[in-house]
């Protein structure tokens, strides 16, 4: 975002540059010269581009004759030289301009005098490591199937989920240690199930910011990333809408302007995957039916412009997977995941200086069923506030800060109902957080600690705090380099189950803590080229260990392995470290992005055990995307992803119970074994057809055209006797359809 | 998923024995008093017939430990004896109420001759290491190939009630001879208890029985055997779990014509 700021020309110093006249376009100056007073002047105020180009004007101090207008029109013709901030980047900006006539009412003399002065200005981003992606950039990037958010899983710092499933594991942490925000408030999921797309439609979103590491102390309650999808709090300049169709879903979305100052958007999908898959997957001689898998989501808004923007959202997701038997409540398999949201955000901008308040409030709820006597469940009724102030430093105020207040509360409940452990319980929740940063900005240089806390109490018991102290330093060394560093300690308290009594849990565990630590370079080498580096190191301690059990559920597949059933302990530590590629390229015609990812993260789970690998290590991630706009409005691109497989636990030997008439595996040591590499080629074409009130867009995409049978977890046969590695998906081609006016 | 739950129908790769397995142990009663002798049975398939099989019991009042490691001698402990008998520690009498409790193991470790060292370690007595490793068995496994060694273990209850679960009675009556490639309808009866989980298992040195398991909800059931396409003999053994720790075996054997 960028705002407008206020200076005085006086105040600038020698670093601020005013627009200079090059050119003045000659007035039309009327046949007969007007009656002009003693000293006839007038002043124009003109917006003035980057580039020097006269945007806008309008007569400030009219001389009420003819020449107002004459002078207005010449002034659009006219050209300056751009303004220059304080770190010598070219500038928009707003002056006053006088125009002196002579007694024949030529303009003799045009000048900028004691002009006021309006630079446009970027704020700096307290976010240290943050990818901004804006949604107009990415959304033709083939991988995605028309989908912003997931262009996120090519990024640097993200480990390739397997079988296209939606968790992100970021920079070597587990997937439930990173958070997803739409605009600053918690979203229990930010994709469909198995990863097909975002359950936020890449329309309403302005653009998708990741942070992988050393968040500030905005966001707290984590040990890994942050995905932060952000809306605008803009009105459309018309009413707009949109429907589109593909293999998997049909989506629309309609943006309507009610009056001046408000507008109303309306968005839903319905995947109709199931209908395919049905069935394909049923079988009328077992009488099993299969409902696999099927999405909703919606979306409501209503945007209202005053002396501050209101917006409410109201949203919701409803995912579900079932394999149902012939009888009428006989059910092999069921999996939902939904949730519902209603927020409310008050956004006030006054000179730099912002307000944002956002209310959410809504259920939400993850079930699984497996057969009869495994059950699990996730519910949470809860709500949360986000009260926050901040003011941007600027080359005119050297200092900045943000604080705000972050709250949750609600209830949440479990079941898990595996086998002989049958674990339940419920809980009121309240964890309220605070969090204040003060940037203070010298010259090139700009330094921003912060400090954040947090609390949490249960109905059941558990009470603990956290307090988490973070510094990031940003050096502009030369006009395209900047040099990042952060510091910063993160805690993410433990789940209920691990602390409600009722279900075998410790009331005395700790938060988990992470200390990270990043240092990154980013430099552009030409216009639209830039290349940024960035390396970090994570810390883990405190970390929550214990009660393993074969199911884990609603985080990432079954584990294998030996498995730690002890109590659940504060004895877990690690460490991750990595480096970081990104190349950019967005050009006229093209975009290109390039990540490299190199890392390694391990754990030891107890005191004195030796240090294994995570799950999710994946020493090397490679994505490279590009996009090219060909004549005849088409467009092609291709994304390609290689990297290390996923670690995983290989089974040494097996015994024969037969009590149960199954085999039992013995395993060898933890993740000391790796899957074989991966490697992927996803290939787009778009085409687009323009009518006189619409457009229509047609798109193929081609994912996994090789038909690489990439392994993504692994699997035995029933005696442990041969590996079976479980593949990706075969080559899938996704066609698609989307309408715009 | 989906792969698991289409993949029911036709035999079961899962009922073919044909490597050095440990097919069943079977004590002649599911649960026992303390200080009780138990007959005990184990089955053993050797297409080779050249195998060592060790077995031995393990009390456990707390895991990974046996009361049997603290005699001098290994209670119920024997070497090449398929057919033998072990006595359940009268220790546990302190423990044993009406409630049945899972507190004694038995297992088997057949091995190819030649292939596992602790046959002759056994040789030279009963050392320390030896015993540890019979107290966590996998250990005996962790260096062992997966072809010629076969592992099995089956839990038994205590209890001191007087009227304890006994083992069901099992048999399976089909034709002698089948077509190569042909079906054979077998029909089993069973006598005895039958619990929650009940189920027939069927294992056939070759060709396959159709499903790996035939749930038991009565107490006579059908399990078809697919012949090979090969003629000549084919071994058959069908085990039944009763769903309450009891178990049963029966043998018999088809000709492919």
């Amino acid at each position: 975002m960028r705002a407008l700021i206020a200076l005085l020309a006086s105040a600038l110093g020698a670093e601020v540059r005013l627009p200079e006249l090059v050119y003045q376009a000659p007035a039309a100056l009327p046949a007969e010269a007007p009656e002009l007073g003693e000293e006839p002047s007038l002043l124009l105020r003109l917006q003035i581009s980057e580039q020097g180009e006269v945007l806008d004007a309008l007569v400030v101090e009219p001389t009420g004759t003819s020449l107002d207008e004459a002078a207005l029109i010449a002034a659009f013709s006219s050209r300056f030289t751009p303004a220059y901030d304080a770190e010598g980047q070219p500038s928009g900006a707003v002056i006053d301009y006088r125009v002196v006539f002579d007694a024949s009412a030529e303009p003799v003399q045009v000048q900028g005098q004691g002009l006021e002065v309006l630079v446009e200005e970027e704020r700096l981003s307290p976010e240290i490591g943050e990818r901004r992606l804006s949604a107009e950039d990415i959304r033709y990037l083939p991988g995605s199937a028309g989908d912003v958010v997931k262009v996120v899983q090519s990024l640097p710092g993200v480990a390739r989920a397997p079988l296209g499933t939606a968790n992100l594991s970021i920079r070597g942490t587990a997937p439930e240690d990173s958070a997803t925000y739409l605009d600053g408030s918690p979203i229990p999921l930010v994709f469909h199930f198995a990863g097909l797309t975002s359950v936020v439609p890449g329309e309403a979103l302005d653009e998708v910011a990741f942070v992988p590491g050393s968040a500030s102390v905005r966001y707290g309650r984590l040990l890994g990333g942050v995905v932060d999808l952000r809306t605008t709090s803009e009105l459309p300049e018309a009413s707009n809408g949109q429907v589109s169709v593909d293999l998997y879903q049909a989506s629309m979305f309609v943006e309507q302007r009610l009056g001046e100052r408000t507008a109303i958007t309306l968005a839903g999908r319905r995947s109709y995957i199931d209908a395919v898959l049905s069935p394909l997957l049923s079988n009328p001689d077992t009488g099993l039916k299969v409902q696999a898998p099927r999405y909703y989501d919606a979306q409501l808004r209503v945007v209202h412009q005053g002396d501050a923007s209101w917006d409410l959202l109201v949203f919701g997701s409803d995912d579900r997977f079932r394999f149902l038997g012939a009888e009428e409540d006989e059910v092999f398999a069921s999996f939902a995941d939904r949730f519902l949201r209603a927020r409310v955000r008050r956004v006030q901008d006054r000179s730099g200086l912002a307000h944002e308040t956002t209310v959410s409030l809504g259920p939400e709820l993850r079930f699984f069923e497996l057969g009869e006597g495994t059950e699990a469940y996730e519910r949470d009724l809860g709500a949360s506030l986000r009260d926050e102030w901040s003011l941007a430093p600027t080359a005119a105020r050297p200092v900045g800060f943000r604080a705000g207040v972050d709250v949750l509360g609600g209830q949440q409940a479990f079941l898990f109902d595996v086998g002989p452990t049958r674990e339940e319980g419920e809980s009121l929740y309240f964890a309220p957080g605070a969090y204040a940063e003060g940037t203070l900005r010298l010259g090139r240089f700009a330094a921003t600690p912060g400090l954040r806390g947090d609390a949490l109490v249960m109905d059941n018991g558990y009470s603990a705090l956290s307090l988490d102290p973070r510094l990031s330093l940003r050096w502009a060394v030369t006009d395209r380099t900047v040099l990042r560093a952060a510091i910063g300690r993160y805690s993410a308290f433990p789940t209920l189950r691990q602390v409600d009594p009722g279900a075998d849990g410790e009331l005395d565990l700790l938060p988990e803590r992470s200390l990270q630590t990043t240092l990154g370079v980013q430099h552009e080498l030409v216009d639209g080229l830039s290349i940024e580096l960035a390396g970090y190191l994570s810390e883990l301690d405190d970390l929550v260990v214990g009660r393993e059990e074969r199911l884990r559920f609603f985080n990432g597949p079954p584990p294998v392995g030996p498995f730690d059933t002890d109590p659940y302990a504060n004895d877990g530590v690690g460490r991750s470290l990595g480096a970081e590629l990104l190349v950019r390229y967005d050009g006229r015609s093209s975009t290109a992005l390039l990540a490299a990812t190199w890392s390694r993260s391990r754990r030891i789970d107890r005191p004195g055990e030796d240090a294994e690998l995570f799950e999710s290590d994946q020493p090397l991630v490679l994505s490279a995307l590009w996009s090219q706009k060909l004549p005849r409005d088409l467009r092609l691109g291709a994304r390609l992803r290689a990297g290390s497989g996923n670690p995983y636990t290989p089974v040494v030997q097996r015994y024969f119970d037969t009590d149960s008439r199954s085999f039992v595996p013995v395993y060898g040591e933890r993740s000391s074994a790796r899957l074989d590499p991966f490697f992927s080629l996803d290939v787009r074409v778009d085409k687009s057809w323009t009518f006189q009130r619409w457009s229509l867009g047609a798109y193929l995409e081609i994912q996994n055209a090789t038909n690489a049978r990439n392994p993504e977890l692994m699997a035995w046969n029933t005696d442990y006797s041969k590996e079976i590695p479980i593949t990706s998906n075969p080559t899938l081609p996704v066609f698609g359809l989307r309408g715009q006016w | 998923m989906i792969a698991l739950l289409l993949a029911c129908a036709g035999p079961s790769e899962d009922t073919l024995v044909d490597e050095l397995r440990v097919l069943s142990i079977t004590p002649e009663v599911p649960e026992a008093a303390p200080g009780q002798q138990v007959r005990q049975d184990t089955l053993v398939v050797d297409p080779f017939e050249d195998h060592r099989l060790l077995q031995w019991t393990c009390t456990s009042l707390a895991p990974g430990s046996c009361l049997e490691a603290e005699s001098e001698d290994w209670e119920g402990l024997s070497v090449d004896e398929p057919r033998g008998s072990f006595t359940v520690s009268a220790a546990l009498a302190s423990v044993a109420t009406d409630e049945p409790l899972p507190l004694v193991r038995r297992w088997a470790l057949a091995c190819e001759e030649g292939l596992c060292p602790v046959f002759d370690e056994l040789d030279a007595g009963l050392t320390e290491a030896l015993r540890r490793d019979l107290q966590a068995p996998t250990e005996l496994l962790r260096d062992l190939p997966f072809e010629g060694v076969s592992l099995a273990v089956r839990g038994m209850y205590v209890s001191s009630r007087e009227d304890p679960a006994t083992q069901p009675t099992l048999t399976c009556a089909g034709p002698w001879e089948v077509e190569p490639a042909g079906t054979a309808e077998f029909s089993c009866a069973v006598e005895g208890r039958l619990a929650e989980g009940a189920a027939l298992w069927g294992y056939t040195s070759a060709g396959g029985w159709v499903g790996a398991s035939v749930p038991l909800r009565s107490a006579e059931v059908g399990y078809s055997l697919v012949a090979p396409e090969e003629a000549g003999p084919v071994q058959l053994w069908v085990i039944v779990e009763d769903g309450a720790s009891g178990s049963a075996v029966w043998s018999g054997s088809i000709r492919v014509r």
